[in-house]
């Protein structure tokens, strides 16, 4: 029996909202001369409900829903940016959180230099970094570019130099959010059989996606998410029909 | 999770805290082979001025004074940069903190140590201004590091609150500015304590990093050695550490939220 590298156990999650939240000492000393320490107008709101599932190595799991049903917030869930509110979380292995591609990617540094800049906030070592340095460049297609700023690459070139270091770190468990939207057909391509090579090693792979093809084509299996809560999990086929009926009703 | 004295120090995360520094570093002097130059021409420049204000002008008479102020000003350009930038810290990467799991004070360390750095390239220029001043040697002056060791714990632990702060108070930026300005004439950088009237002199302790810069102004010669000034800094720096890992642990889970 195999355990699980990702348990979510009735998680839920919500976010307080204050409307006269003070935001300045201003007027926070403005509101305690008046005698107003606490904020009077506090409301909860729910962005996950009792949202449970287990992830098994190697799995390839495509995660569906409309806009603001709460994809995001489950993957920022499952990689500890947030903590749930109630119910609990088990990760059994490093994950490359894959949010944003590029994340702290700073225009005044080479993309050489940013390269190691990238892979410490991923939270990998110098080894790691200085052993795929070579796969990285190559696969970015960079060239001799990957000594200039990162100011001067085109918005292709800085998606690809991402990608290529997200890959390309050797985590067991991959988040991609919405990752395959950008860039051109080619290199799309290039990214979806670099995400397979990767599942192919056993690594285990979740997608948010709204591509019904490529939750068809590639992945073992589909999660939809729908207004706060798991509506469904298991083929990917049926997966989509219920994502894009779901996404009409709503 | 609760975090703890031996998480601040971001061990397990050497190779982040190196790569933020080395980013700082190369922004802040891009393009300019100088760089260095520059962060110690305003502590100069600030020191002849005050030289020739309050030694001419004012007719201040302590022995070697611009090398007394020159060896204040240094460091605090460190502290009142660290608390600065440090306040900046997590707003500053909140595109960063809203999508990778990463301990939110790895930034402000980052900062703190980026100024750090700049003290430290400067230590060569100011010894050579001591060694060609009047200044007679001290056993002392070889515990100055370490002094600014204390200084750049106590910028770290103060910097966590500001950043902390920040988050949730927009404003704290211009109050900031205005509270580095009168701490700076708070503390013995411009003048030696014995020039306070003795009753005013506890106020002395009240200020965190004043002890530091006395020490400073013994090491040099210029004061005579005490040991008070030592334990306060001391006290101060446990009571700032225990403050800023208060203020993380109440609201880390939240701050992240809250960008």
């Amino acid at each position: 029996m195999m355990l699980p590298v990702i348990s979510l156990n009735s998680v839920s999650k919500s976010f307080t909202l204050w409307s006269d939240r003070t935001y300045s000492i201003k007027e926070l000393l403005v509101n305690l001369s008046r005698g107003k320490i606490k904020s009077a107008h506090k409301k909860k709101i729910e962005v996950l409900q009792n949202i449970s599932f287990d992830i098994y190595p190697g799995e390839f799991v495509g995660i569906m829903g409309h806009n603001g049903a709460g994809k995001s917030t489950t993957l920022k869930i499952i990689s500890g940016i947030y903590k749930p509110t109630t119910g609990s979380v088990i990760i059994g292995g490093s994950i490359a959180p894959l949010l944003e591609l590029g994340a702290g990617f700073t225009d005044e540094l080479s993309g050489y230099d940013n390269i190691f800049l990238n892979a410490a906030i991923l939270g990998f070592g110098r080894r790691k970094t200085s052993q795929n340095l070579d796969s990285i460049i190559e696969f970015s297609e960079l060239g001799d570019r990957i000594h200039t700023p990162v100011r001067n690459y085109s918005s292709g070139m800085t998606i690809r130099l991402a990608f290529s270091i997200a890959v390309h770190l050797d985590a067991p468990i991959l988040l991609f959010d919405e990752v395959l939207a950008v860039g051109d057909v080619s290199f799309q391509q290039k990214c979806i059989n670099k995400i397979m090579e990767l599942h192919k090693q056993g690594k285990t792979i979740i997608l948010i996606t709204h591509s019904p093809e490529i939750v068809q084509q590639f992945c073992d299996r589909c999660i939809v998410i729908s207004n706060k809560m798991k509506i469904f999990d298991g083929n990917p086929l049926e997966g989509v029909e219920i994502y894009k009926s779901s996404t009409f009703k709503h | 999770m609760k975090t703890g004295l031996s998480d601040l120090l971001c061990v397990n995360r050497k190779f982040l805290i190196y790569n933020l520094i080395v980013r700082n570093l190369k922004i802040r002097y891009r393009k300019s082979y100088i760089g260095i130059v520059w962060t110690m021409l305003i502590p100069a420049a600030n020191a002849i001025v005050y030289n020739i204000v309050f030694r001419y002008v004012m007719k201040v008479d302590i022995p070697n004074y611009l090398v007394l102020i020159l060896s204040g000003l240094i460091p605090w350009a460190f502290f009142s940069t660290a608390l600065t930038n440090g306040m900046e810290s997590l707003v500053g990467n909140q595109s960063v903190l809203n999508k990778v799991p990463i301990p939110s004070y790895s930034f402000t360390l980052a900062e703190v140590l980026t100024a750090f750095t700049n003290l430290i390239l400067s230590i060569p220029v100011i010894t050579v201004v001591v060694l060609f001043s009047q200044v007679d040697f001290s056993l002392l002056q070889l515990f100055i590091p370490l002094t600014l060791v204390i200084l750049l714990i106590q910028a770290y632990g103060i910097g966590l609150i500001l950043a902390y702060a920040f988050v949730y108070f927009r404003d704290l930026r211009h109050l900031l500015g205005i509270v580095i300005q009168i701490w700076f004439y708070l503390t013995p950088i411009l003048y030696r304590t014995t020039m306070i009237p003795e009753e005013y002199r506890f106020v002395l302790f009240l200020n965190p990093v004043a002890s530091l810069f006395q020490y400073i102004h013994m090491a040099l010669g210029i004061e005579e050695f005490s040991i008070q000034p030592i334990f306060a800094s001391l006290v101060w720096t446990i009571i700032i550490m225990i403050l800023s890992l208060l203020v993380l642990n109440k609201l880390n889970d939240d701050v992240v939220e809250s960008l």
